[in-house]
């Protein structure tokens, strides 16, 4: 019965972890932007790589 | 009139050794000196083995047992290893022996225990030997009994060790061959064609509830044996119907995410050249991410454009640039692609309200320079992949679960030494 319990916890976590990440969109948002974003650098060769800050 | 003898003193070492086997056993071997003695010659002295070590068996010479309903008392020890390619495996037989039944062997390999009794209705064909398996093409068969017994393994015993009684004249070193073969599907027992002193066939199950009978210490089996029958571990419907609620949930809460998502609104749609040079779009949501997409279906060429993006209260969110660029090649199988057309800017609003956007083209090809741009916003972006990625560990979790039986056979099998190479 224990093992059922820890399984049930474990995965409800689980679940209730990703599905606020997924909600939340965490891992989204790119690195350059933001609050007080500023360039750095250049894309350079136009091959489309993404600035960071 | 004959007297029924209980014990006798050995001939060589004179320890007291119970007498506990019936009429046909013919050797005894003290288990204090090592001697060999003739049980059909007054306990004559054979040989006496020098250093044998007692096996690791929770079982010992006199315990009595009911086995089927018959009680059987372990007169005899013997102890065997197998050698191979230097691995070696062990196992102890312990001799039964019942009046009214005769004798039967009690297996004690890997933890498992198993009841080994000779087959008197040999099935059709010729005896099997090691040499006859070397020789087939595809595994060997035998039927007996309405079942087809299929080739297992050979093993290539030596006696290690030996005491109490016997019905045959064991002797340290012993060697022989035995050929097991096994039913396809559920198991149920094994087939042995024993090559030793003489030719004999043995049917041997598995025999989980010998140490309680014999009033033994309880053993500890390790790994899956041959002969081991598939119980579903307690719990596996329930884990079963469990990961596969939990795997559903998560796709559905996965859908749920990216159906919640904002709609996609043109922000622009036309030539590079004509982008206005300021840009607006509403966000009424700050909890989730926004994300700006770029989209042009440009073919070999490539295109770069600024991006400055400021919030309502004129807080610099982005300062930044996109580059799309698509290149591809070749046919059919050696065809190539690199690039996207598309590109995004995706970032966390910080306040609701308007939004302002500044956009140019940066370094823009010629070619690309003529080629449509369509710019979107979203407002409202979760991320299914996290959820995406739970399904898949729950999804695991549910085929383990579900598998349990498969994992179980194939782990009967894996010990089987038949290979496609015996093809050859």
């Amino acid at each position: 019965m224990f093992m059922r319990l820890a399984v049930i916890v474990v995965s409800l976590s689980l679940l209730g972890g990703s599905g606020y990440a997924s909600w939340y969109g965490w891992g989204a948002v790119d690195r350059d932007t933001g609050p007080g974003s500023m360039r750095t650098g250049s894309t350079g060769g136009g091959f489309g790589f993404v600035r960071v800050k | 009139m004959t007297g029924h003898v209980s014990s006798i003193n050995c001939t060589n070492c004179g320890a007291g050794l119970e007498v506990l086997g019936g009429g046909r056993v013919t050797t005894q071997v003290c288990g204090y000196c090592g001697a060999r003695l003739d049980a059909n010659d007054a306990y004559r002295v054979l040989s006496v083995h020098a250093a044998m070590y007692r096996p690791d068996t929770p079982f010992k010479l006199g315990m009595k047992g009911l086995v089927d309903g018959v009680e059987h008392t372990i007169i005899g020890i013997a102890g065997y290893v197998e050698r191979w390619q230097g691995s070696e495996w062990y196992w102890v037989d312990h001799m039964l022996y019942s009046p009214t039944h005769g004798y039967a062997w009690l297996t004690l390999e890997d933890g498992h225990t198993l009841l080994t009794r000779k087959v008197r209705d040999w099935p059709r064909g010729p005896f099997l030997t090691s040499r006859e398996v070397e020789r087939a093409e595809t595994r060997p068969t035998r039927e007996w009994r309405g079942k087809t017994y299929v080739y297992y393994a050979t093993s290539s015993w030596i006696l290690d060790y030996v005491e109490g009684e016997f019905t045959w004249r064991p002797e340290k070193g012993q060697r022989g061959t035995a050929v097991s073969l096994m039913p396809k599907g559920k198991a149920s027992d094994m087939l042995t064609f024993a090559d030793g002193e003489e030719r004999e066939i043995e049917v041997t199950r598995y025999f989980p509830e010998a140490t309680a009978i014999f009033g033994a210490a309880p053993s500890a089996p390790r790994g899956v044996h041959p002969l081991q029958p598939y119980v579903p571990k307690e719990g596996k419907r329930f884990y079963g119907l469990w990961f596969a609620a939990m795997t559903v949930a998560a796709l559905v809460l996965a859908m749920l995410v990216a159906v919640t998502s904002g709609e996609r609104i043109t922000l622009y749609e036309g030539q590079p050249e004509t982008i206005p040079p300021e840009m607006t779009f509403d966000v009424s949501r700050v909890s989730r991410p926004v994300r700006l997409e770029l989209f042009q279906n440009l073919a070999q060429t490539w295109a770069e454009y600024e991006m400055s993006l400021t919030d309502p209260v004129g807080t610099r969110i982005a300062e930044t640039g996109r580059g799309i660029s698509y290149y591809y090649g070749g046919s059919g199988e050696d065809a190539w692609s690199e690039g996207s057309r598309y590109s995004s800017l995706t970032f966390q609003p910080t306040v609701p309200g308007t939004y302002v956007l500044l956009m140019e083209p940066g370094e823009v090809q010629p070619l690309a320079g003529r080629v449509p741009l369509r710019l979107t916003v979203q407002e409202g972006r979760g991320r299914a992949l996290w959820l995406l990625i739970a399904a898949g560990a729950f999804a695991m979790a549910f085929l383990w679960t579900l598998s349990s039986g498969w994992r179980h056979r194939s782990a009967r099998w894996k010990g089987s030494d038949w290979t496609e190479e015996d093809d050859d």
